[in-house]
């Protein structure tokens, strides 16, 4: 455990801490696990929707079904997202 | 155990970095919030088969069901 300040790369910053590096690391991996997420919740959900029986491949009509699903997750995903967010506004400016 | 002292400038770019990922996990917060609820309004709100576009009924359900869920959290 020698040298914390040899874990980061040395920057343009004062100090060691390359701080930019280091948020630019945190946001993807923050984005990514906001995608595996919304990917596991929405196969979930287009699963039940739209497999009947499990065959042995996807059939035309299922694999149509999934494509639809998708594009309605995500909306609706961008619907709660805008709703719940002027809930936080609204809430906010009465503090 | 030398490394773990930081000098002043050092100390503003970590209390920098803390306001920074304090941001982010907000914003990480207010996301898996959104997954809940999407979770759950969807079951109650898209019924049937999915369609090609999502209607202005399923939109406002959709909103209902957020303030709902606000209000009862």
């Amino acid at each position: 455990m020698d040298g914390f300040g040899s874990d980061f790369s040395s920057g343009a910053g004062s100090g060691k801490m390359d701080t930019g590096t280091i948020m630019e690391q945190v946001k993807v991996q923050i984005a990514v696990a906001n995608a595996q997420e919304l990917l596991q919740r929405m196969t979930d959900k287009c699963f039940k929707k739209c497999i009947g029986k499990p065959g042995g491949t996807l059939d035309n009509s299922e694999q149509k079904c999934i494509a639809m699903c998708m594009d309605r997750y995500m909306d609706a995903w961008n619907t709660v997202s805008r709703a719940y967010n002027s809930r936080l506004q609204r809430e906010r400016a009465r503090i | 155990m030398d490394g773990f002292d930081l000098n002043s400038s050092e100390k503003a770019d970590a209390s920098e970095l803390q306001r920074m990922i304090a941001i982010e996990q907000q914003k990480a917060q207010f996301q898996a919030q959104v997954h809940n609820f999407t979770d759950v309004c969807w079951d109650k709100c898209m019924e049937g088969s999915p369609s090609s576009k999502m209607d202005s009924r399923t939109e406002t359900c959709l909103v209902n069901c957020v303030d709902q869920l606000c209000f009862i959290l």
